[in-house]
């Protein structure tokens, strides 16, 4: 249960506390164990009395005797997602790694390549499920492919922050030996990169689980989500609970470990990365914002393109999926366009109440997590189960627990956004503040000084690449868990509108819907990422070029 | 120059610092790397005290260990005054120039001096942090940030930032490391006065033997590793020290002193 | 045209196996098998029949007739898939992917409106299972009964309360609507009243977990949209080889909910025998299995043979498309020639 982060947070350790004397080992440990005793004995009571009957919450008992009742099935459910996680994992990081080494071998395809990888990763479920399932007929592919695209951003996101994370005098080192590119990427951008890698990996654990069990949505015939769905509309609450339950624990074995590897692999101080500002050459606005421009159309052409393609590619029928001009055809030239403008104007606005405030809370609360892990072990031991579990759980299981004590309103759906979201910036932030450079975590010892404090004026700062990595993450991330949130809670938005178009095979209009979704993903992407390139400009100037 | 000194630690004196049987092994590899025997030491209140000796010989862990950010292996101890380290840190009475300057990258020379400041638990005088930026050099750079100075000139400005607090214990690791040889000579006179005297105990790291008898009273000079103590000389030049100084008898008989002490420990390495 | 597609296909398959395929070993050993209907000879052809949800004894006479080889009797390879929240079971006929898919007659209507050319041409369900369920101490025994509460109902589902009020003569303010999936546990929790969910589904598992529940059919109040409907391309009935395939899997289907009626409870078993990895609890399936007898037979069925549909339901189903706001539906989505052919010897198939 040891978030990353940690080796550098020790660090500080030698500020002087002294040897903390060896606090007595088993008493500690009965503790503990008392603790979880007390939590268990809570939750069996509340749910035997308070809340008994009203299939909200399963009972310790009840979820333990259904484990043991179904270990057989369960256990298979178990392999079978968790095969289809590791997979999709596997697959999607290495795509990441593929492409962040495209990236940085070919700078100039940065831009194009982010937006295209952020605009597969915005592709609502409800419109891919069915297209992936078509597509592969029978079988795990629409899982694995699912978990792959749910972690692939993940990872890419923090490495490139980690391939920038260079001192200039590394870069300068193969450029003396006239090396290019590949060289410095081998020897110096790879290694540099490593701890923000290990990030994403770790961010991705829990979201790989999940994307595979969201796949087994489009018609699997085995696995958790199979058995959950079952669970679900059999009023099994400790069943569905027993299988979230495993699902946590699937995913937090899995996050462990890949901690424990990062620990393993990159255990050294970062140094002193020391870049001019306003890198950025200042060329007349003009021509920068011609430059900007030109990116968006070429990248909205390959969609457009690849769009089309693909599906002839696959000789998808158009009565399912539409092509762009279709999509043209109902926003724009049909007769009825402004109708279904003025339709998709208002449930977006709707989704934007939920997915802004949603999305400010969770960085929030990623933010503010990390902060309390990195100044206290205790916290992050006791609360890293939780925030795992609550990654990892599908948001329709403990959905109608949310609702039941939040209502169904814009608040209880925000607080579903947020907990959708704050998992990613938790962990990218924890590494974020394990970045502060050896040397300057020497110069605040030197003055004693707190932790607190440390955190404040050094950690925070060094923090700014990682935690802004977090926050374009976030960006769509939030909108797809608002959309997820209308459709189950609220009745409204384009979560709704998605959901009733797939039902009532409104396919242009569910088509549209994927693009305005889209569109507002990339926007938000936008928004977020000048706000960063002013931030880092100061903070982290080293960000801002290769 | 004297009228930098606020009326905090106006009125307090130098502290005594005292080390008993520091010793101080590193985990190597294959086995433990010992990398200072045992040595006890006393720096006397006031005095400012320069280390010298062959690279790797413990010098910066020794400040290290004074500072408290390491630990002396079990049974020794640092006393500052009587107090551990950790108390005077916490006072904001100690600083440390280290070999890099650890500038914060993020903060411009002002604002790392300023800084200093803050975390010592005083407030932030904007004119002292001008002033000892003009002092070191940097008038007009005081908005640049670190990446935007020259090697020497993040040196120069660490130092100011270990002056602005005028600390009562003052640890220096190579202060001078980067700077330019012109520069290094006019910081060798201008800045003592800063901190010797009555309120602050110095102790310096350094490669050049001029610069250890020019700015100490007293030399110490290690040997290789193990690092131990093997010749402690008074320097005995009156202060405040000049330029002329360095052309005196009995700096130069200091100088050649020193650099046989260190040749022959040089010597004996290689025979070893 | 058929053989483009399957080519184009197969280069697609290459490529899931390039990428994401290809590290499983998944993803194309099991290509969708409907597109291989090229002719009608050989040994047994491979065709997909799409359910209309995950796997339970909802579909029993189906895995009865896969079981007991009834299907490959009749010369037929038949796949079952499965279906679940994001599975679009129209689209997959409408694709190729499936030959036949069990739907529903709404939805099929909405589907022809979006341009698809679907025929219905049975009905395993004689009566819609949309029911609203609500607890036994304060049940909603008829419409009225709905005036002032709050109804759970999923997005997808609230043109088919709005349309079941209107026949009813009130009007949507008088209800509150609650937006929700199918998930009993607002009801138990007291989130709603009554919640808008199948017969044969919800109140089953109230039942097995104890709690006693009211189920209201709106069939028994005028809203009866057809439902299991078995939906096929009309090209599908165009194309003489297909035609044939379609009569076989639907005679094939018949013959295992024959089988189902005389033993409902085999049917449950073979359920969660067959499908062990789908969480099935044999207590559940059994009265799922008897439960839905209610809806699936009637004088009809008897009389006729299963999955007959009439007439009057379809004029009948025609109007409620008019209250749904669908648009474009007239007879010509139902076909009952195909029914004709399976019971041309008696109400036996």
């Amino acid at each position: 249960m040891v978030l990353q982060g940690e080796q550098a947070v020790q660090a500080t350790g030698r500020d002087g506390d002294g040897p903390r004397p060896a606090r007595a080992r088993p008493a500690a440990a009965l503790r503990v164990l008392l603790g979880w005793v007390l939590v268990i004995g809570l939750w069996e009571l509340v749910g035997r009395t308070v809340l008994a009957d009203r299939h909200l919450i399963g009972v310790p008992s009840g979820i333990l005797g259904t484990l043991v009742e179904n270990a057989d099935v369960y256990g298979r459910g178990l392999w079978f997602t968790t095969r289809e996680a590791m997979i999709g994992y596997l697959a999607g990081n290495v795509a990441a790694v593929a492409l962040a080494l495209l990236v940085v071998l070919l700078p100039g395809l940065e831009r194009t390549v982010l937006r295209l990888a952020l605009v597969v990763y915005c592709l609502p479920l409800v419109a891919l499920g069915p297209l992936l399932r078509l597509a592969y007929g029978f079988g795990d592919g629409p899982q694995v492919t699912l978990a792959a695209l749910a972690v692939y951003y993940l990872t890419l996101v923090p490495l490139l922050v980690g391939m920038r994370a260079v001192p200039r005098s590394w870069l300068d080192l193969t450029a003396t030996y006239g090396r290019g590119r590949w060289t410095t990427l081998v020897t110096v951008r790879a290694r540099a990169a490593l701890p923000y890698l290990m990030a994403g990996l770790q961010a991705s654990v829990p979201a790989a689980f999940l994307g595979a069990l969201v796949g087994e949505f489009t018609g699997a015939e085995r696995g958790i989500g199979v058995l959950s769905i079952q669970a679900l509309r059999s009023l099994d609450t400790d069943g569905l609970w027993a299988l979230m339950i495993l699902s946590a624990v699937v995913s937090m074995i899995g996050y462990v470990l890949v901690s424990f590897i990062a620990r393993r692999l990159a255990p050294e101080q970062p140094t002193v990365l020391l870049a001019t500002p306003g890198a950025d050459p200042r060329r007349p606005a003009w021509r920068r914002w011609l430059v900007s421009a030109g990116g968006v159309a070429l990248t909205a052409a390959i969609v457009l393109l690849a769009w089309a393609g693909l599906f002839w590619l696959l000789d998808l029928n158009p009565y399912f999926a539409k092509r762009p001009w279709d999509v043209w055809e109902w926003l724009v030239s049909a007769p009825t366009a402004a109708e279904h403008r003025a339709e998709l104007f208002t449930a977006a606005s709707q989704t934007a109440l939920v997915a802004v405030p949603g999305y400010f809370a969770g960085l929030a609360l990623g933010v503010l997590l990390a902060a309390a892990f990195s100044l206290s072990a205790r916290v992050r031991r006791a609360l890293t189960p939780v925030a795992v579990a609550l990654r990892c759980v599908p948001i329709i299981a403990i959905a109608p627990l949310l609702v039941a004590a939040l209502g169904r309103g814009s608040f209880g759906t925000a607080v579903v956004v947020a907990l959708m979201t704050f998992f990613p910036t938790l962990v990218s932030c924890l590494y974020g503040l394990g970045r502060l450079p050896g040397q300057v975590a020497d110069v605040f010892a030197a003055y004693a000084t707190p932790r607190t404090r440390v955190l404040v004026l050094g950690r925070l700062p060094a923090m700014a690449p990682a935690f802004f990595a977090a926050a374009r993450i976030a960006a769509p991330t939030a909108l797809l868990a608002a959309t997820v949130a209308e459709w189950l809670a609220t009745g409204t938005g384009l979560g709704n509108m998605m959901a009733v178009d797939a039902a009532t095979s409104r396919y242009t209009s569910l088509w549209s819907t994927v693009v305005v979704v889209t569109l507002m993903a990339l926007a938000g992407y936008a928004l977020v990422e000048a706000v960063e390139r002013r931030v880092l400009a100061v903070v982290a100037p080293e960000q801002s070029r290769w | 120059m004297t009228g930098v000194q606020t009326a905090r630690t106006a009125g307090r004196p130098a502290p005594e610092v005292l080390c008993t049987a520091v010793a101080k092994t590193f985990p190597g590899p294959a086995e433990p790397l010992p990398v200072l025997a045992s040595l006890d030491l006393t720096l006397e209140a006031g005095s400012v005290t320069a280390l010298v000796g062959p690279s790797g010989c413990g010098k910066s862990t020794l400040l290290r260990i004074i500072a408290g950010l390491e630990h002396p292996d079990a049974g020794g101890s640092v006393r500052i005054d009587g107090d551990d380290p950790l108390e005077v840190r916490r006072r904001g009475e100690l600083a440390i120039a280290f070999q890099d300057a650890s500038l914060l990258p993020w903060r411009t020379a002002a604002g790392n001096v300023a800084l200093a400041r803050r975390l010592a638990g005083q407030p932030v005088d904007h004119r002292k942090v001008a002033r000892l930026l003009g002092m070191v050099g940097l008038a007009g750079f005081e908005k640049a940030r670190p990446a935007q100075l020259s090697g020497g000139m993040r040196q120069r400005a660490a130092i100011a930032r270990c002056l602005v607090t005028e600390p009562r214990l003052l640890l220096l690791d190579e202060p001078f490391g980067a700077v330019d040889e012109l520069t290094r000579r006019r910081l060798n006179i201008e800045l003592p006065p800063l901190w010797s005297g009555a309120t602050t105990t110095t102790l310096l790291v350094t490669h050049s033997i001029p610069e250890a008898v020019l700015l100490a009273d007293r030399v110490l000079v290690m040997s290789a590793r193990p690092g131990s103590i093997v010749a402690d000389l008074p320097v005995g030049l009156e202060r405040p020290r000049r330029m002329q100084q360095l052309h005196s008898r009995r700096f130069t008989e200091l100088v050649d002193r020193i650099g046989t002490l260190l040749g022959v420990d040089e010597y004996a390495l290689g025979q070893g | 045209m058929v053989r483009s597609v399957v080519s184009r296909r197969t280069v697609l398959g290459g490529l899931g196996a390039l990428t994401v395929g290809g590290l499983v070993g998944c993803g194309n050993e099991a290509s969708p098998s409907g597109g291989s209907a090229s002719g009608t000879d050989g040994p047994a052809a491979a065709v997909t029949y799409q359910l209309s949800w995950t796997h339970s004894v909802q579909f029993g006479g189906t895995y009865l007739a896969q079981d007991r080889g009834l299907f490959r009797d009749l010369g037929l390879d038949v796949s079952l898939a499965a279906g679940g929240p994001n599975v679009a079971g129209d689209a997959n006929t409408v694709s190729g992917a499936a030959l036949m898919n069990v739907s529903v007659a709404d939805g099929v209507a909405r589907s022809n409106a979006e341009g698809a050319d679907l025929v219905i041409i049975g009905a395993q369900y004689q009566k819609s299972p949309v029911t609203i369920l609500s607890l036994a101490d304060a049940p909603l025994t008829s419409p009225q009964d709905l005036v002032g509460r709050k109804i759970g109902v999923a997005g997808t589902d609230t043109p088919g309360l709005e349309a079941f009020l209107a026949i009813n003569g009130l009007t949507q303010d008088q209800v509150e609507f609650v937006p929700s999936q199918y998930d009993p546990a607002v009801l138990t929790a007291g989130q709603v009243d009554g919640l808008y969910c199948f017969y044969n589904d919800l109140p089953v598992a109230l039942a097995v977990q104890g709690i006693e529940g009211h189920s209201m059919l709106l069939a028994d109040f005028g809203y009866d949209p057809m439902s299991q409907t078995y939906t096929v391309l009309r090209s599908s009935l165009q194309d003489e080889a297909r035609r044939d395939q379609v009569i076989r899997l639907l005679r094939g289907d018949a013959r295992g909910w024959q089988l189902y009626q005389d033993d409902p409870r085999a049917a449950a078993e073979l359920a969660v025998q067959a499908y062990p990895d789908a969480g099935l609890d044999l207590e559940t399936q059994q009265e799922q299995a008897t439960v839905q007898l209610d809806i699936m037979f009637s004088e009809a069925t008897e009389q006729f043979g299963f999955g007959w549909f009439t007439d009057d339901q379809v004029q009948e189903n025609l109007r409620l498309f008019e209250l749904l706001g669908i648009e474009g539906a007239t007879e010509q989505m139902w076909d009952r020639s195909i029914l004709d052919e399976v019971y041309r010897d008696g109400p036996t198939a």
